[in-house]
């Protein structure tokens, strides 16, 4: 009797010990895509670490499921969206057409001239600022996508899981709102050539 | 070869925005996120539970207060019991008394007969007294005792049978 309970009490101690592995696993794997995907919708760090916290917390108190679910990276990146949606209402962005970009803009430009790639200039400080205005300006459902797709780790797949929309659904709203960023980067540009240039024409053909 | 080829300014244009999109979802957490994850899991629970408890506690108070609201809707207190700190009115006038007297027998008339104390020795009836007042003088009237009634009181001889109650 003694013997069984012995048992018993191990199997115990040894699937929590398993339970506490796989936790510690699923921390480690996944903890910097929770993390990107917060800092995506939320733009700030103690912002997103916070986010992040939850977000492992959320899997904590639903670990039960862990084991049926088939993709825990879709399901971890589905949580940690729900939590900084919830953060941070995305409602309040700017139109598109209210975005003026000037700074933005002539820098831009200035780097460009300068004879920089387009690497160089996306990293720098102002154009990332431009991106985000520009993101941030997209209608909503563009604007989701765009933001899972910049994470650059989920698939198309798992984009559409997070979203719980169809996966061709994912790829039309990627393709609209890249051209969107597209043409709104072009009228940028030539906003900035014809600063630059003067009222009296532009600098280049 | 593709039919439309890209001019320099529209293949600049898109690596800019491919570039710019990685750049935007290109960020690092400081270091020791995930420590800092699992530290705030392993606290976590010791804070679920004190919410449990307080949650618990706070259910228990409201449950405990609907069960005695609602005993105390079905079970009224009883209305005619008065409570040792509870006083009737001075001007209410106090209940008939309406135990049953299957003690004393109906007379044949069906008019059971109001139950006297005995008279008390040099007390008089009522009726009798009522005729003495009668022919009492005018001064004399004031005196007599006409609010207690009584009945005679029995002799002590024993009785074979039982008298009329009159």
């Amino acid at each position: 009797m003694a013997q069984t309970a012995q048992w018993m009490i191990s199997d115990l101690l040894l699937m929590a010990a398993q339970s506490e592995s796989e936790l510690e696993a699923l921390v480690r794997d996944h903890a910097q895509l929770v993390f990107r995907i917060a800092y995506s919708v939320l733009r700030n760090h103690a912002d997103a670490e916070d986010a992040t916290q939850e977000t492992f917390l959320r899997a904590v108190r639903h670990r039960g499921k862990l084991r049926e679910i088939l993709d825990a990276k879709a399901w971890l990146a589905r949580i940690a969206w729900r939590v900084a949606i919830d953060r941070k209402r995305m409602g309040t962005a700017a139109s598109l057409d209210d975005i003026e970009g000037t700074e933005g803009a002539t820098a831009l430009r200035s780097l460009r001239d300068s004879g920089a790639g387009a690497e160089q200039i996306a990293s720098d400080r102002q154009m990332l600022a431009l991106m985000e205005q520009l993101i941030a300006g997209l209608p909503r459902e563009l604007r989701e996508v765009t933001i899972l797709a910049a994470v650059e780790e989920l698939s198309t797949r798992q984009m559409s899981e997070v979203l719980s929309i169809p996966e061709a659904t994912v790829r039309t709203r990627l393709f609209r709102a890249r051209q969107m960023l597209r043409d709104k980067l072009a009228n940028l540009l030539e906003r900035a050539d014809w600063a630059a240039s003067g009222p009296g024409g532009r600098s280049d053909a | 070869m593709p039919d439309n080829p890209k001019s320099p300014r529209d293949q600049f244009l898109d690596e800019l925005l491919d570039a710019s999109l990685r750049q935007y979802g290109r960020t690092e957490p400081r270091i020791g996120l995930v420590n800092r994850v699992l530290r705030h899991i392993e606290d976590a629970p010791q804070k679920t539970s004190w919410m449990t408890g307080w949650r618990l506690s706070a259910v228990g108070f409201v449950v405990t207060i609907v069960v005695v609201a609602l005993a105390l809707i079905s079970y009224p207190p009883d209305a005619t019991h008065v409570g040792p700190g509870t006083l009737p009115p001075a001007n209410t006038v106090p209940p008939p008394d309406r135990t049953p007297r299957f003690n004393k027998p109906i007379p044949p008339s069906g008019v059971r007969p109001l139950e006297l104390p005995p008279c008390k020795p040099g007390q008089q009836p009522k009726a009798s007294a009522k005729k003495s007042t009668e022919e009492a003088p005018e001064s004399t009237k004031s005196t007599t005792k006409v609010s207690e009634d009584c009945v005679p009181a029995p002799s002590k001889q024993p009785q074979t049978a039982p008298a009329p109650h009159r």
